[in-house]
């Protein structure tokens, strides 16, 4: 049996990107809407690494703030174990809050440069009130900075101390105050050093087996979804194009523009492939393209792509969103 | 025969603080050939940037050369007083910055900025300068550059923006380009499709280009030969098929092993323990010895010379004494 930690039905976020109501006015303009999340559908296990990639754009990251609720939706629903998260009031969001975190992607403007490590690490847990003393409290913190491969002295000092790998540890280490079940990462390596990304990539790996955590792990650099991923899903202009177990995806991709980003991947077997860049860039979203929003550039369009909308097919190996690639 | 386009030898590059001096970059050589591209790698703050804006002269005081020498075609360049070095820039040397829109002026049309820049260079009309820029735009790849040579930069993407970039860097002919982080503001089907309008401009118009990133897989897809940085000082440097595939320094073989692939097979990612030490505290001997898992007593006392190992060139202990077994 599946078990559905995490279950996004239908999701959607519309921006209103028009101009002040008085320019609307004189310029006879209408109201424009970005649909940055466009009917996403997925659910994460409890226990995997979901990923989601794209290129900038494509709403990954929007999608992150609706799961964490820092954003609302326009439509569409989560469910948290269970829990359609629009539901709780108070208390009960309180207690659910309590078991999804998130780790941002710049390290250096996701810590308060005026706190103290130790109290920045030992805020989640004052605000679920989970240790009562302050000594208890300062215990608990010791032990998150070891877990995360810090000296327990480093509390006393302030984020501007640290480099960035350090400081992004320090981000994991608050994350995992209150004991979470589930943490969105959003790009948690991309300001990183590569020799850097490699230790916290092992670390986030090293805490999901420790702690039996869920991730859902957003990034645009697909080698390292392929490294921490159990499944992926790819966005493209707001729309989940393919979801696909991890390997699958590499092996076998079947969405057009999946194939265009594989190929983009540089090659550093230097097997000599010769690869033809792909064409063209992602659209704006304010104006997306009729029918399949990738159809410009994509190689196998036809004219069916260009006036509808492909259905979502699902199969074993996972879903995916083109005419062609169920043909096939 | 080799035709070496510019000479970089011993080249040291101090910043002065409160707190004593900062050499930034620590004797650094390398020769470029005519046509060939150069990567520079290595982690933020390895000296990348400072050693490229130290070729073409333009360290912001009081940063200074503080010794070496660099020869551009055969002309003694870091010593020119900065006027003169200022035509050699417009001249000879073409930049490409990591932030397209930072590097156009977003108050006039690409083609006032392009036809601009080829009437400082070129005697000729402006009628002939537009034209010029015109084919200039086609040859980057922006699509019917005759219409939109009359866009304002901000009516560009950063893609297209990245391309009118090299355009301007290439109206002059320049024998160097010097393109520090060309793609690392760009989505990664973008950067692919830079990565290859650069090799083709270069191929073309016969330049030679040293190209700043820390990603190497962009180096892997063009370059010729690399030099790994490491806290300023050249780690290892050869073609570039050997560096990645047979890396000799200890930190090269840990950088390769770091970066996820997608051919990888195994769980675990090869890890540097630490990270690169400030230029303030840089150990005595090899400033990578504390992070390095074969280092010996040599290491933390002595820094490496250079040794020529097959096609590199390796600053490591470890190589100097092994050769001498081997």
């Amino acid at each position: 049996m599946k078990d559905v930690l995490v279950n996004v039905e239908n999701l959607t976020r519309i921006f209103d990107v028009s101009k002040p109501w008085l320019n609307r006015v004189i310029e006879r303009e209408e109201k424009k809407m970005l649909r940055a999340v466009n009917d996403v559908s997925l659910e994460i296990r409890r226990g995997e690494t979901f990923a989601l990639v794209g290129e900038s754009g494509s709403g990954k990251s929007t999608i992150a703030k609706m799961i964490v609720g820092l954003l609302g939706l326009s439509q569409g629903k989560i469910d948290f174990d269970g829990i359609d998260l629009s539901q709780p009031d108070g208390a009960e969001m309180r207690a659910l809050r309590q078991r999804y975190q998130m780790i941002f992607q710049d390290p250096f403007a996701s810590l308060n440069p005026r706190w103290r490590v130790n109290k920045i690490i030992a805020e989640p847990l004052r605000q679920f009130d989970m240790e009562s003393s302050e000594s208890d409290r300062n215990r608990r913190v010791e032990e998150l900075l070891e877990l995360v491969g810090m000296s327990a002295k480093d509390g006393v000092k302030f984020p501007h101390e640290f480099s960035g790998g350090q400081r992004q540890r320090i981000a994991i280490a608050r994350a995992l105050s209150s004991n979470p079940e589930f943490i969105v990462c959003d790009e948690p390596t991309s300001a990183l050093d590569v020799s850097v990304q490699a230790q916290i990539l092992n670390l986030m790996r090293d805490l999901q087996d420790e702690l039996g955590l869920t991730y859902l792990f957003i990034s645009h650099d697909l080698s390292v979804v392929r490294h921490m991923a159990n499944r992926i899903g790819v966005l493209y202009l707001g729309r989940l194009v393919e979801v696909a177990d991890g390997k699958e995806l590499f092996r076998n991709p079947r969405h057009p523009y999946t194939k265009m980003l594989l190929n983009a991947i540089p090659d550093l077997d230097m097997t000599g492939r010769k690869v033809a860049p792909p064409d063209g860039e992602i659209p704006n979203p304010i104006n997306p393209p009729s029918g399949c929003t990738f159809h410009p550039r994509c190689p196998i369009a036809t004219e069916q792509c260009k006036r509808e909308i492909p259905p979502i097919r699902n199969s074993d190996a996972g879903s995916v969103v083109c005419f062609e690639a169920v043909r096939a | 025969m080799s035709d070496t386009l510019l000479s970089v030898k011993n080249l040291v590059v101090e910043f002065p603080t409160r707190r004593g001096i900062l050499t930034a970059v620590d004797n650094v050589s390398f020769d470029l050939e005519r046509g060939e591209v150069l990567g520079l790698v290595g982690e933020s703050g390895a000296g990348k940037s400072i050693t490229g804006s130290a070729v073409i002269g333009l360290i912001e005081p009081p940063g200074r050369i503080a010794a070496g020498t660099v020869h551009l075609a055969g002309q003694r360049i870091d010593n020119l007083p900065s006027e003169k070095m200022r035509r050699i820039r417009g001249d000879k040397i073409g930049m490409v910055f990591q932030d397209p829109l930072s590097s156009l002026n977003p108050l006039y049309s690409v083609a006032e900025q392009l036809v601009e820049t080829i009437l400082t260079h070129k005697d000729i009309s402006k009628k002939q300068a537009r034209d010029r820029a015109i084919e200039l735009l086609d040859e980057v790849g922006i699509p019917a550059a005759d219409l939109r040579i009359d866009d304002y930069p901000h009516q560009f993407s950063g893609g297209m923006r990245q391309r009118v970039v090299i355009a301007l860097a290439l109206c002059a002919d320049p024998e160097l380009i010097i393109a520090d982080e060309p793609t690392t503001a760009l989505d990664v089907s973008v950067q692919s499709q830079i990565v290859s309008v650069l090799k083709k401009m270069c191929s073309e118009h016969g330049a030679s280009v040293i190209l700043i990133t820390h990603d190497i897989g962009v180096i892997a897809e063009v370059a010729d030969r690399v030099a790994v940085l490491y806290s300023g000082r050249m780690a290892e440097i050869g073609p570039v098929r050997d560096v990645i595939k047979h890396p000799q320094h200890p930190y090269t073989k840990g950088l390769m092993g770091s970066i996820p692939t997608i051919t990888q097979e195994g769980d675990r990612l090869t890890q540097i323990p630490g990270s690169m030490p400030r230029l303030t505290d840089r150990p005595p001997g090899c400033a990578f010895a504390p992070r390095c898992e074969m280092a010996m007593g040599a290491c933390h006392q002595s820094h490496p010379s250079e040794e020529n190992v097959g096609t590199a060139r390796v600053a490591c202990h470890l190589i100097t004494k092994m050769g001498a077994v081997a």
